[in-house]
């Protein structure tokens, strides 16, 4: 099940609310539970029995590590445990990319699986592993409700797109949450804003990229104009999402940490990663590259070290050699940053180091976005103008979407939230409601009237 | 105020639940006029349905297509992609003047399936040295209006494809545009501004083009109506639509569609979306009609014909039209056992380019 549909806003996000509000506080947690197993398997039921498995799986390893005191007994439970999650993961979403992989080299003829991705399968196996690692660290007790435990994996709100939760930044809200009504307020205003995102940027600016993307010719121009699309394209869904997440989060009465802080403001790429998708990034930083060592050893185990974790940060996105590509473009430019630019980049002005920053970026996207190795060497090949400078539907495609690109470049900053604080905070608290009130009406409202105009579908075949 | 933001928050979930809840009980409609499609509806469902996610799917499409007052939320939207400065939508781009034209580029263009067409009438052609065949493309309101295109917007390269065609083709080609493009140029109403076909007059100016001294001299149309919204329209909705004028410029006649009677123009269309069905009440596989002139006269054509055989009458005595969509005989069969000598291919240019049914003439 996905947000930004019809089914999920109109009945089963409604249903949820309604009843998780007139029950009893102790049912709570199994009406989510219940609810987000509903959710997870919605396209595909009979994967809720691999969620199960899941939940049992680490529930159970968790306690036992928690009990042991035998330090070989613990790290024998703990590594059996990974081997389950990231088995799991790695065989529904790399199974048969490495199939693929091995019929090309060896000219064998293996059958895929196509086995469909359980959703959110990457985000939840981050979450289960932070929970058995922290707990064998003895950061954090094992959890013994199963049912809260098994919330926690498979929450609706943050089960497709993250945030990461940390079991340990949530471990005391899991059982003690009171309903807060300002909380559950500002939840649904942060709820609006990111549907609004999702499908009134992010929605309208794809279908722009997906025109430019699939042109048999496409100018210079034109290949840059898409690959903008799709930068924004990705930040408003992703970020979108993140928000809906966070606003749910906080309606049940939960804290989920923040995910994005404006990453197009970033001045180098350093600074990007700290504001996009902060809490892979911190998973990454806490569970692997810390443990490897970090930047606590000498410059080659650094390299080393950051060349793993981008490797695999770049392979976590997709099972798809442009996704290590672009996992290890990035781990390049850190490098060059951190060991060789540092000082140059400091007396940069900060201008010329943002345009840097942001066109690296909108390079990485194009990278990130064409899964087939041909179709991106092709791409980029006319991002450096092989198929010409510009032509006249170069000037089109500006022309018809220049306005919402700016609007969508100013939303990418923190002025309009910046303004909003201002304006709210010369208005009293009535007045504030009903700003928020119309904001929602108005997100929520435009949001449905796009989701139902983009299914708006008229049947071009016969053209009678 | 913290009751009432709560409230407010509760009772938003009601309302958005009752929508939900109004969809899945309201009596489902099944078509939409506008869409030219029937609508999703539910079925009876069993568990296995559920465990392969058919009812899901069926569940989301169902309540994005019975969504209440979905046309008014295709415009809304429709409308404020316009105020950001979007000028295409569902393929169509939004002209000056109230003009919607089909937007087809050169990338839209099957160029090695317009040459496979081209040859395919070659083909048919061979062996048959008594076979006059005249091939008229007509350009599609975008190529000849160009000055009504958004700016900047471009469309394809309908000079190259005649060129092609010109090379390639054995038998004669008509080349309408230059005439279009004069008429255009004298401010005359050839194409529909919210529908992709030439007008009735447009038609004929085609008529000139292709009889040299045609037996139809006087172009005196009737007006029929002027409330037509074309297909083009009901791509985007957009409520500043100006109404097209649909006319008649010949009397009607007793016609025979796929062996039934009817009539050349069928008023009753006036009645429904798309008016543009006055012209033979739409497409058909075989329409025979029967003329005042000599000779006998197949077609090959697509819905372009409608609105222009009717001047043909003067000038044969019979007509028989075939649309290759519909038609599912062979062609070349038809044209020995009628003893065909003239044929005419007559298709928008685009639509020429990439039909796939005149496969079927090797038949």
């Amino acid at each position: 099940m996905v947000f930004s549909s019809i089914y999920f806003l109109c009945l089963f996000l409604p249903a949820v609310m309604m009843l998780y509000f007139i029950i009893p506080g102790k049912f709570r947690n199994i009406l989510l539970l219940i609810a987000s197993l509903i959710f997870y398997g919605w396209g595909e039921p009979v994967y809720i029995w691999l969620m199960v498995f899941s939940i049992a799986v680490n529930y159970i390893c968790g306690l036992q590590i928690d009990r042991t005191e035998n330090r070989a007994k613990r790290l024998a439970l703990l590594v059996f445990c990974l081997i389950a999650d990231l088995g799991i993961l790695g065989f529904f979403k790399y199974t048969d990319f490495a199939i693929e992989n091995i019929n090309k080299i060896s000219g064998s003829s293996i059958a895929l699986l196509r086995l469909a991705l359980p959703v959110g399968i990457s985000f939840y196996t981050f979450q289960t592993l932070s929970y058995v690692i922290d707990v064998y660290r003895g950061n954090v007790r094992a959890q013994k409700n199963i049912i809260d435990f098994g919330m926690y994996i498979c929450m609706f709100p943050q089960l497709i797109a993250g945030p990461i939760v940390r079991y340990i930044d949530v471990e005391g809200q899991l059982k003690n949450r009171e309903v807060d009504e300002d909380a559950v307020w500002s939840g649904l205003v942060r709820f609006s804003a990111g549907l609004f995102k999702k499908v009134l940027f992010a929605n309208q600016v794809g279908l722009i990229w997906s025109e430019i993307s699939s042109l048999t010719t496409r100018p210079m121009a034109t290949a840059w104009l898409g690959a903008i699309c799709f930068t924004f394209q990705i930040y408003f869904d992703f970020s979108g999402y993140s928000d809906m997440a966070i606003g749910l989060g906080r309606i049940f009465g939960f804290n989920f940490p923040e995910n994005f802080r404006y990453p197009y403001e970033a001045d180098s790429i350093t600074e990007f990663w700290r504001r996009w998708h902060i809490t892979l990034s911190t998973w990454f930083r806490e569970y692997l590259y810390i443990p490897l060592g970090g930047n606590r050893c000498n410059v080659i185990r650094q390299i080393l070290n950051l060349l793993i974790v981008w490797a695999l940060t770049g392979i976590w996105h997709g099972a798809g050699w442009n996704f290590l590509l672009w996992g290890l473009y990035y781990f390049l430019l850190l490098t060059l940053e951190k060991f060789v630019f540092k000082n140059i980049l400091k007396k940069t002005p900060a201008v010329l180091r943002h345009v840097i920053a942001l066109l690296l970026t909108v390079f990485g996207w194009v990278i990130f976005a064409c899964d087939d190795i041909n179709v991106l060497t092709g791409y980029i090949g006319t991002l450096f103008g092989s198929q010409g400078m510009a032509n006249s539907m170069s000037a089109y495609y500006l022309s018809t979407n220049a306005l919402l690109l700016i609007v969508m470049a100013l939303a990418s900053t923190h002025y309009p939230k910046a303004l909003c604080g201002k304006i709210l905070s010369r208005l009293d608290e009535k007045q504030v409601y009903l700003f928020e009130l119309l904001f929602v009406m108005g997100c929520v409202g435009l949001s449905i009237v796009f989701l139902i105009g983009d299914t708006y579908n008229p049947f071009l075949y016969f053209r009678f | 105020m913290k009751d009432i933001k709560f409230t407010t928050f509760y009772l938003s979930m009601m309302v958005l639940f009752f929508i939900g809840l109004a969809i899945l009980l309201k009596p489902a409609s099944d078509y939409s006029e506008n869409e030219n499609r029937t609508l999703k509806t539910l079925n009876k469902y069993n568990v296995s349905d559920i465990m392969e996610g058919v009812f899901q799917e069926d569940l989301a499409n169902f309540l994005c297509d019975q969504f209440p007052k979905r046309d008014a939320a295709m415009a809304v939207s429709a409308c404020i992609k316009t105020m950001l400065g979007k000028r295409d939508m569902q393929d169509t781009y939004i002209g000056e003047n109230h003009y919607y034209f089909e937007k087809v580029t050169d990338d839209d263009i099957n160029v090695e399936n317009y040459k496979r067409n081209l040859g395919r009438l070659n083909a048919l052609c061979e062996n048959r040295d008594a076979l006059s065949m005249t091939v008229m493309l007509v350009p599609s309101s975008g190529v000849i209006l160009s000055d009504c295109l958004p700016a900047f917007a471009s469309i394809y390269d309908a000079d190259a494809l005649y060129d092609m065609a010109e090379l390639m083709l054995e038998g004669t080609m008509i080349n309408p545009s230059e005439a279009l493009r004069a008429a255009h140029a004298r401010g005359e109403y050839i194409y529909y501004r919210t529908d992709h076909h030439w007008t009735t007059y447009g038609a004929y100016i085609g008529y000139t083009c292709l009889m040299e001294d045609g037996a139809y001299t006087d172009y005196n149309p009737t007006s029929v109506c002027d409330d037509f919204l074309g297909t083009l329209h009901s791509r985007v909705l957009l409520s500043d639509a100006k109404c097209d004028e649909v006319f008649i410029a010949t009397e009607d006649a007793a016609v025979s569609i796929d062996g039934q009677s009817s009539t050349l123009y069928h008023m009753d269309a006036l009645g429904v979306k798309d008016k543009y069905q006055v012209f033979l009440g739409g497409n058909y596989g075989l329409v025979e009609l029967e003329g005042q002139g000599n000779g006998t006269l197949l077609i090959l054509k697509d819905s372009f014909a409608n609105c222009f055989v009717p001047y043909l009458l003067s000038d044969y005595e019979r007509i028989i039209m075939v649309d290759m969509r519909f038609y599912p005989a062979s062609v070349a069969n038809l044209i020995d056992t009628e003893n065909i000598t003239d044929v005419l291919v007559l298709y928008e240019l685009n639509n020429f380019a990439n039909d796939k049914n005149l496969a079927k003439l090797t038949m």
